[in-house]
């Protein structure tokens, strides 16, 4: 419990206690000249006036005591009674797009990004949710939405169906049910339109940048960028270029890399390099088990972008010296009126 | 003061009485002086206090009440006011004047038919604390004095009032006969003075002016508070609207001045009770001349 306006509060109180000085030590000067009378002491033995004065005495304290409540009252309502509670309020404004690299290399780290996310889905309030894959070419699986029973939907579906070493399918050294492969392919039907090429990233990244709607709202974008960064084929943008495109549409980058497959340094070193032009945050590890830590860390440094401060949160409870004052208010005036 | 108080006290009386005042004033103070004159004026009725000596035997045989022979005589009368200067006097009247002006009108009356008369008037006043006396004289500067000496005592500053006390002092310091006119209020005197009131009954005659109070509620006048001089308390508003409060207080006055009324009905003292300054003359213009034919029903 604090008071807002606790000067205020404490003007009125000494207001009220100037006003009762004031009148108490003028109280023999505001007395109207008297009507001097004499001879009127019997009016101590009658019963009637004496049980009128011990009314009227009774009413007077009354009034008193209603006219400091009611005093009491306005001034504690005056002040602002309030709560404070200390928040952090739901960055709910918030627009992600999961764009995930579908090579043969990445398939763990996709499973264990989107099945993260999916268990992050019941924790969302406002948020909405893309997810796009891509390899030579992109997909759009759903764009920015915040039906969350879709996403979770979706979201399960995918982790499930980009559980598939392909590249061990194909060697023959991993079996799959007939099912499971056309889940699989199903999922990533549209992401080989180019043949003999996969992994554009910087075509992907730029095809994810383009799926934020909404561009006059204050919200929140961010991309959860998901590659090795191992280009096989010839990209229409530059990797500089997609992610300057990004960044020009205000977006946040967030970076993971699972480390190298074929690829020498070469590849983290450009992914790095770029990702910090735009003040990217860069997050690797060759774990997927450290996924979610990592989009927990994603999460909190967007937090503290988003200015997400602990913030006080107030809470005025103007209800009793209101009903308070408004009760002595009225109780003050049935009184005087009933004195009168 | 621009104006004596005699003088405007005169004004009054001459309109109201058109110059009969004269005669006005009878009492004790004629009958009971030695020698008693030489010209016979008039019978009259024999009154306790008269000389049995004076009472003449054929004109009682013939009417079969007392009557005693009067003389006109040139020796002059004695006439004392005697006037409850207490602080009760200070208080408003029955009608909205001061009680201290009716009591100098009052007085002013006796003296100015004293005056008429070249009669004697003597002044007893105060309180035990503060006696104030002035021996009886009859020239104009003395009554003027008498007046002045009632207006000035009369204060809300005075002693609280004591009428035991004061017919007491009149009794003890008055050793002429004389016609006493006793100024006070509708209280006063109260009914444990019988005695002593009737014990000033045998030595000279009594007249009681009573003055009425203002009703301590003052229901009509809500701007001003009461405040009584002698009992300063706040009477709230609520007592003073109040019905039944009214009713109780007008019952209980109207008691005590019945009550008072028919104690000086029972001591045979003439007595009037009047509403204030205004009414004051009138009232006891008519009080004298009840009191001249006082005996005339009988």
């Amino acid at each position: 419990m604090v008071m807002t306006f606790w000067w205020v509060t404490l003007l009125l109180l000494l207001a009220g206690i100037a006003v009762w000085a004031i009148t108490f030590w003028n109280r023999r000067a505001m007395r109207r000249s008297p009507v001097l009378v004499a001879n009127s002491s019997f009016l101590e033995q009658l019963p009637s006036f004496v049980r009128a004065q011990r009314t009227a005495r009774i009413v007077r304290v009354l009034q008193v005591g209603l006219a400091v409540l009611g005093v009491l009252g306005a001034s504690v309502l005056s002040g602002r009674v309030a709560t404070e509670r200390i928040e952090t309020p739901d960055f709910a404004s918030r627009d992600i797009v999961l764009c995930l690299d579908v090579s043969g290399s990445m398939y763990e780290y996709d499973t264990e990004i989107l099945q993260t996310f999916a268990a992050m889905v019941d924790s969302f309030d406002g948020e909405r949710v893309a997810l796009s894959i891509f390899n030579s070419t992109s997909r759009t699986v759903f764009p920015l939405t915040n039906d969350y029973d879709l996403i979770r939907r979706e979201l399960t579906e995918g982790a499930e169906a980009i559980d598939f070493d392909e590249t061990g399918y194909r060697l023959g050294t991993r079996d799959y049910p007939e099912e499971k492969v056309r889940q699989y392919v199903d999922f990533v039907e549209g992401t080989r339109g180019i043949d003999d090429q996969a992994s554009i990233v910087p075509d992907g990244l730029a095809s994810c940048g383009l799926l934020f709607d909404q561009a006059a709202q204050d919200r929140s974008r961010s991309i959860i960028f998901a590659t090795d960064n191992e280009v096989n084929g010839e990209p229409i943008f530059t990797l500089q270029e997609a992610v300057d495109g990004v960044a020009a549409r205000d977006i946040d980058l967030y970076t993971f890399y699972p480390g190298a497959f074929e690829c020498t340094d070469v590849c983290f070193e450009e992914l790095k390099t770029v990702t910090e032009t735009v003040d990217g945050g860069l997050y690797q590890s060759s774990d997927p088990n450290a996924i979610p830590s990592i989009i927990e860390q994603i999460q909190r440094s967007q937090a503290e972008l988003m200015g997400a401060e602990p913030t006080v949160i107030r809470n005025d409870h103007p209800m009793l010296g209101f009903v308070l004052a408004l009760l002595a208010l009225v109780a003050v005036l049935v009184l005087g009126w009933r004195n009168r | 003061m621009a104006t004596s108080l005699l003088t405007r006290v005169k004004a009054r009386v001459d309109l109201s009485t058109s110059g009969r005042a004269r005669g006005l004033i009878q009492g004790r103070g004629r009958s009971l002086f030695k020698g008693s004159g030489e010209d016979f004026d008039d019978l009259k009725y024999y009154q306790p206090g008269d000389k049995i000596s004076d009472i003449d035997w054929k004109a009682t045989a013939r009417s079969g009440e007392p009557l005693i022979r009067q003389f006109n005589e040139e020796r002059v009368r004695h006439l004392s006011i005697v006037a409850d200067t207490s602080s009760a006097m200070a208080a408003t009247a029955a009608d909205g004047t001061s009680k201290r002006d009716a009591m100098v009108t009052a007085a002013g009356l006796v003296c100015f038919l004293a005056q008429k008369n070249g009669d004697l008037v003597g002044l007893v006043a105060g309180a035990e604390a503060r006696p104030t006396q002035l021996p009886a004289r009859s020239s104009d500067g003395h009554l003027e004095l008498v007046l002045r000496t009632i207006q000035q005592t009369t204060t809300a500053a005075a002693p609280a009032p004591d009428s035991s006390w004061l017919i007491e002092r009149a009794f003890r310091v008055t050793s002429r006969a004389t016609l006493m006119t006793i100024i006070t209020d509708e209280a006063h005197p109260l009914l444990e003075d019988y005695s002593i009131l009737r014990r000033l009954t045998t030595r000279h005659d009594v007249m009681v002016v009573r003055i009425g109070d203002a009703d301590p509620l003052q229901r009509e006048d809500e701007e001003h508070e009461v405040v009584d001089v002698n009992h300063p308390r706040e009477i709230a508003e609520l007592s003073r609207h109040s019905p039944k409060v009214a009713r109780d207080v007008e019952a209980f006055r109207r008691a005590r001045r019945d009550e008072v009324s028919a104690m000086l009905d029972r001591l045979h003292i003439s007595h009037v009770l009047t509403a204030g300054d205004t009414t004051v003359v009138e009232d006891m213009i008519a009080m004298l001349r009840a009191r001249e034919y006082r005996h005339a029903r009988a």
